[in-house]
């Protein structure tokens, strides 16, 4: 009996010996690079170091990171408000014009793929290079965007409608203004979006219009009524992907922002700079590893909030009802 | 079985294979590293600062390898994010040998234990240095708790930089030395323009950055602190701080002297200077190589205004230090002596980039006799300037000063209410129960 058990446990192990072998330099990789740095920052979310000092001089506080962070850190709540504020106009904003482009160029025109080609490009582009285009764009002065704004109200002026007056914000350096910016900014960046909903599109059969052509239906009511419940698991997709990378956003804002600290008075101080801040800039290793398994039990939570509510609007053809 | 076994074999001959070439990579890439500089030994130096600091250790590090043939230094250069690096190599182990370190956060270096003591150092070549040669603030920067863990090598005083050109163009004479804030104010309202009468100033009298760095040669003028002498209080709630808070205040939001938010953004200082939007400025000696790169315009320096107090201004070092785990201590020593002797000193001050912290060696190079600016003027404020009151808790205070400071730059708080919020904040953290 255990002869054979143990053969049988020998010859399962040969088996997939190989494939662990093939997935070892990712196992290992996860196990010491991911696994074993989430663990030493559980671990020094209890604890006070300053991320310069020798390992022995960490010590252990209990929850007092946590009960700071909830009781007294004012900051902690603003980069919350600024990282909800961001997610709440970015995500939506950036799921249907993302949709929207995507039924746009899939289109069966002359030259799409160079229109494709146009929208996706800004993908392509790293992060920190597109927020340095963007600050001259919105820069108050001689940003081309206030130039515009500025041409408008001249326009306006000359054919004496000078009453309506276009603002010319200060974006970035306005409290009221700098939060708007970086979700335009957010939007400018949806290529990828815009091509897994490109996909999707593609993938709904034909015959549905066909039919829906027959029964006389306008190209609107078969938009919403073909087409955005036969993406739905795309945007279901999309819209996880988004709100997880919202919550996240750190590069555009910490390049973009004046000093690279979350200015004016603090209002693009999101939650993610705020983390980078207290653990590089104030030294408080603990207090951000405290602040990031905070933003990693939020994330988890939204993210189960979403796929629970993707049983009443998600449609999988292949699910039976 | 035997279905199955050919592409095992060839499967697991793979991996053997993709391991193997692994393992040779990491094999031949240690060997190439050992057979380097041929039984050189190799010192790392650590440093930041603009493309002209990387010229000068390139000339400094000629004359080291000259001096010293055995050793091979080579030049760690960050131009960004200086700090946040230094902080991970001290964490991992990977320090530079030597290690340039700025005076502010030096008793945070010095407490993470990553800084050798250099008394003894110090005592062992008491020949090799005149330390009454040094300018008098200099080695009290790198001082603390009765341990030396950095010598300075350069340092800068603060001046007022002003563009000639808006001076002529307005009619207005030059600042002379006596000049008082008063003074300074009538001749940025005097300086301030809108050309073209659009509603939009197109030339602002004067520039001063909301910063706790910025603001303090003001706030010394007129009596005022930042912290109590012994560094232990905040000690800016005072009449004094608040009138000079006050007076700056006014220059941006009454005034209007001064760009206000977005009104000239993405602009650095000199430029500013340089393209005639500003015509005052405060800056600091380092500024000096940069406008000397632009021709085309006449700029001159003056002392900064003397207020009710009298004349002030701040002076800044930068040091040399030592790692603690370094294997090459004295190769390490050896050019820190090299860039502080008379040879090494004059290098810098040709260069006009900092003020060389030998007084002997900067008289004789930073003063240039050839060039329309008194640079001396940068010598004499060394000796009136006054040092940052600086704390093991520079960093966190830094981070409050610069929140409420950001207020008051947006003009969203005034100069008492800041004061009286940063008190209690301040207090708290040098008191070291942490923000």
């Amino acid at each position: 009996m255990t002869a054979i058990q143990s053969a049988n446990v020998r010859r399962a192990f040969k088996r997939n010996l190989e494939g662990y072998l093939f997935a070892s330099p990712c196992l290992v990789g996860f196990l010491i690079l991911t696994l074993g740095a989430m663990l030493f920052s559980l671990f020094l979310s209890f604890a006070e170091w300053d991320a310069q000092s020798p390992l022995k001089e960490i010590s252990f506080v209990g929850f007092n990171n946590y009960r700071e962070m909830f009781f007294e850190d004012e900051l902690f709540y603003k980069s919350l408000y600024n990282t909800a504020y961001y997610t709440f106009f970015s995500v939506p904003l950036r799921v249907t014009i993302a949709l929207l482009l995507a039924v746009l160029l899939n289109q069966k025109v002359r030259g799409i793929t160079v229109f494709r080609t146009i929208f996706y490009l800004p993908s392509i582009v790293v992060g920190a290079a597109t927020a340095v285009v963007w600050s001259w764009i919105l820069n108050p002065s001689y940003g081309i965007l206030n130039l515009t704004l500025h041409k408008i109200n001249l326009f306006l002026d000359k054919i004496y409608l000078g009453f309506i007056n276009v603002p010319e914000p200060t974006w970035l350096e306005s409290e009221f203004w700098s939060k708007p910016a970086l979700i335009i900014m957010s939007v400018w960046g949806l290529g990828s979006s815009m091509l897994i909903y490109l996909a999707g599109l593609q993938g709904v059969p034909d015959h549905l219009y066909e039919v829906a052509d027959l029964d006389g239906a306008s190209s609107l009511r078969k938009f919403w009524n073909i087409t955005v419940p036969m993406i739905t698991p795309t945007i279901f997709f999309n819209l996880i992907v988004s709100v997880i990378g919202a919550f996240q956003v750190f590069t555009q804002v910490y390049v973009i922002t004046v000093g690279h600290t979350g200015g004016p008075n603090n209002s693009t101080l999101v939650y993610v700079l705020y983390l980078y801040r207290k653990a590089f800039d104030e030294l408080q290793m603990g207090y951000a590893c405290a602040l990031a398994w905070v933003l990693f039990v939020m994330i988890l939570l939204f993210t189960m909030l979403i796929l629970r509510s993707s049983a009443l609007w998600v449609y999988y053809e292949g699910e039976r009802r | 079985m035997g279905n199955h076994s050919r592409p095992k074999l060839v499967s697991s001959a793979l991996v053997v294979v993709l391991l193997v070439c692994s393992a040779l990579g990491v094999a031949t890439g240690c060997t190439s590293r050992r057979e380097g500089p041929e039984k050189k030994t190799l010192v790392r130096f650590s440093f930041w600062g603009s493309f002209l600091e990387l010229k000068l250790w390139e000339e400094m590090k000629a004359l080291y390898e000259k001096r010293y043939p055995d050793v091979s230094l080579r030049l760690e250069y960050t131009p960004g994010e200086y700090l946040r690096k230094l902080r991970l190599q001290f964490i991992s182990g990977t320090a530079c040998d030597i290690i340039m370190v700025d005076d502010e956060f030096y008793p945070t270096y010095q407490e993470s234990g990553n800084l050798e003591d250099l008394k003894e150092y110090i005592a062992r070549d008491k020949d090799a240095f005149n330390f009454d040669d040094f300018w008098k603030t200099s080695l009290e920067s790198f001082t603390y708790k009765k341990k030396q863990c950095a010598l300075p090598w350069d340092g800068f005083s603060t001046l007022m930089f002003y563009n000639c050109d808006l001076f002529d163009k307005a009619g207005v004479p030059y600042p002379n030395d006596d000049w008082t804030w008063e003074d300074f104010k009538r001749l940025a309202i005097q300086l301030t323009k809108d050309f073209d009468n659009d509603g939009r100033i197109d030339q602002f009298g004067c520039n001063v950055v909301f910063s706790w760095l910025g603001l303090e040669s003001v706030v010394w003028s007129f009596g005022g602190q930042i912290l109590t002498p012994d560094k232990k209080r905040f000690a800016m709630n005072s009449r004094k701080t608040i009138a000079a808070l006050q007076y700056i205040y006014d220059l941006k939001y009454k005034y209007h002297t001064m760009p206000q938010a977005g009104e000239l953004s993405g602009m650095m200082g000199e430029i500013q200077l340089l393209t005639g939007r500003v015509a005052m400025l405060p800056g600091g000696a380092f500024a000096v190589s940069t406008m000397r790169g632009v021709e085309a315009m006449r700029w001159d320096v003056a002392h900064m205004p003397t207020g009710p107090a009298g004349k002030s201004t701040r002076v800044s070092w930068d040091g040399l230090a030592i790692y603690s785990r370094s294997k090459h201590k004295e190769k390490a020593w050896q050019f820190i002596k090299l860039v502080l002797s008379d040879e090494g000193q004059r290098l810098i001050g040709s260069l006009q980039r900092a003020v060389p912290v030998r007084k002997s060696a900067a008289y004789a190079t930073f003063v240039n006799p050839q060039t329309p600016q008194k640079e001396e003027k940068f010598l004499e404020a060394m000796e009136y300037g006054r040092l940052t009151p600086i704390t093991v808790k520079y960093a966190e205070m830094d981070i409050v000063m610069r929140n409420e400071l950001d207020k008051l730059s947006l003009g969203v708080t005034d100069p008492a209410t800041m004061v009286r919020t940063l008190e209690p904040q301040i207090n708290r953290i040098l008191s070291g129960k942490g923000s």
